[in-house]
């Protein structure tokens, strides 16, 4: 996770309540205080750049 | 209909979490090489994600907070390496002078001998802590150590948080982590546990691997649900009333114990015939046992589905109160049954502490329903609850019980410089959020309410409004 101390902490953690703790759109909405689309497109940006850290990385 | 253009990469992104279950992105997709790469990156960051055994979630962005077993940039190599030789040099420049004479510094790390640390330029003795912050254990100040010993090892308080990331219990699981770690974050900026920053390591809870290793990794656990307690570490205040054994520190009264508690305010009533008690199967039957070590009882044993015949039972006995000594859903399914037969014994209802942990808050026929507890309602007045929500905490109990071991963590790290089952008994911890003698939490007899279970003053009679509870002690309001 140090990996992907690149992120900023709302693509940090909309990785986080994605990946790890498995919750629906709806739910990591809720915990997070955003509307839905928000959460699409910051689970857009926290994967590019992720993929980007992880191909640097190698 | 098939989309004619690219889908965005949140759409993208929603159809690969199963979100947009519309067959037209799936069929662009198979379609479009270009979507399937993108799809494959997306497959391998969570492939890479889901692929590390336990992670920390330190503070907000910066990307100070250490994680354990990380592996250090690579870039921060050779400035660390240059940074370092600096320091040797002016060391050796400044020390040059006491290098001479029979108490030569003793090289190449190892204890020093007694006599270097009373050979300070004031000839002072000094223990090694000059960038500790004052704290009631004691804070000293530093000594200038001689070059070439060992500094003395800080204690870094790792604490460890096991939560369900899959199922049902995920989005408790959530909130418990989001509250612990926003609290975590809160002591890290007051200046962590003696200069150090406080680490949080989370596991999932279906991961058997996962919580086996955290004995190794962590100083000790912190509230938290869904797995039993591994060996080798304390654990303070599980947030699942029936983890116990000897490195375990409760939040929560047993059934048995909180049956006797509860017999105990009974007492204090005019009882004008057994408390009536429909026992089920599991822990929660030994508050069957705890009541009747304190008043007289009339016990049905819990058989049908809907708990009809059992209520009837007890009250053909003049029941003057309904306790259910068992699960929840027992619980749920014998308040109903009362509410139905438009039963509401003089001493009304009483279910086992676990019902907290269950969402009995959410049934209609549960208000007026009593047990004790060892910590406040998430949504109730105080400034305890306050803290908790101002953490990011909402309705889960299971959450503030997690919030609450967590900062009882810090606070006996920062007055014993450890944290176990032994050194939380070796003192007493009181703050807006718990009472705690030794390992023993005051029990508080609570009513089920409109906002959640709140204070009693008794067993029967009308809720009270809680008294203002103590401020916090000094250093916990960090």
């Amino acid at each position: 996770w140090v990996l992907l101390q690149g992120l900023s902490a709302p693509l940090r953690e909309v990785l986080w309540l994605r990946e790890v703790m498995d919750l629906t759109y709806a739910e990591i909405a809720e915990v997070q205080g955003v509307p839905i689309g928000t959460v699409m497109s910051r689970l857009h940006a926290a994967r590019k750049k992720a993929a980007r850290l992880l191909g640097k990385r190698g | 209909m098939m989309f004619r253009r690219h889908p965005s990469g949140g759409e993208l992104g929603a159809w690969f979490d199963g979100e947009d279950t519309a067959a037209k992105v799936g069929g662009h997709v198979a379609r479009c090489p270009r979507c399937r790469r993108s799809v494959s990156e997306m497959a391998r960051v969570r492939a890479w994600i889901r692929a590390q055994p336990f992670f920390a979630m330190g503070d907000d962005g910066d990307g100070s907070t250490a994680v354990p077993g990380a592996v250090a940039s690579r870039r921060w190599r050779p400035r660390a390496v240059a940074v370092c030789v600096l320091l040797v040099l002016t060391l050796l420049a400044v020390n040059a002078p006491r290098l001479r004479g029979p108490e030569r510094v003793q090289r190449g790390g190892g204890e020093p001998s007694s006599a270097m640390f009373n050979a300070g330029p004031e000839g002072q003795a000094r223990t090694p802590a000059a960038t500790e912050p004052q704290t009631p254990a004691g804070g000293t100040d530093a000594a200038r150590r001689p070059l070439g010993s060992v500094p003395p090892a800080r204690f870094v308080l790792r604490l460890g948080l096991v939560v369900p990331t899959r199922g049902t219990g995920a989005a408790e699981g959530a909130e418990v982590a989001r509250t612990v770690r926003r609290r975590v974050d809160a002591a890290n900026a007051a200046g962590g546990v003696g200069g150090s920053p406080i680490e949080l390591v989370l596991a999932a809870a279906e991961d058997g691997t996962a919580v086996a290793a955290l004995p190794r990794r962590v100083s000790v656990l912190v509230g938290g649900f869904g797995a039993a307690p591994p060996t080798g570490v304390s654990w303070l205040f599980p947030a699942d009333p029936f983890v116990g054994g000897p490195g375990v520190v409760p939040a929560e009264a047993s059934p048995e114990v909180a049956g006797q508690q509860v017999g105990d305010l009974l007492r204090g009533q005019r009882l004008d015939g057994p408390v009536g008690v429909v026992v089920g199967s599991g822990p929660e039957s030994a508050l069957a046992a705890g009541l009747a070590s304190k008043v007289p009882t009339a016990t049905a044993a819990a058989a049908s589905g809907t708990c009809v015949s059992e209520v009837a039972a007890l009250r053909r006995d003049r029941a003057v109160a309904l306790a259910v000594a068992g699960p929840p859903d027992l619980a749920a399914r014998c308040l109903r049954a009362a509410a139905q037969a438009l039963w509401s014994p003089p001493l009304g209802t009483i279910v086992a502490p676990s019902a907290a942990y269950a969402g009995l808050e959410n049934v209609n026929e549960a208000r007026g329903a009593r047990t004790v507890l060892g910590l406040p309602w998430p949504e109730s007045p105080g400034s305890g609850p306050a803290r908790f929500r101002a953490a990011g905490g909402t309705r889960s109990y299971r959450a503030l019980v997690s919030f609450a071991a967590t900062e009882l963590a810090i606070e006996v790290a920062r007055q014993k410089g450890a944290v176990s089952t032994a050194a939380v008994a070796a003192g007493a911890w009181r703050s807006d959020l718990f009472d705690m003698t030794g390992t023993s939490i005051r029990l508080v007899p609570v009513v089920m309410g409109t906002g959640g279970w709140a204070p009693a003053s008794s067993m029967g009679g009308a809720p009270i409004l809680p008294p203002v509870l103590p401020v916090p002690i000094p250093g916990l309001s960090s």
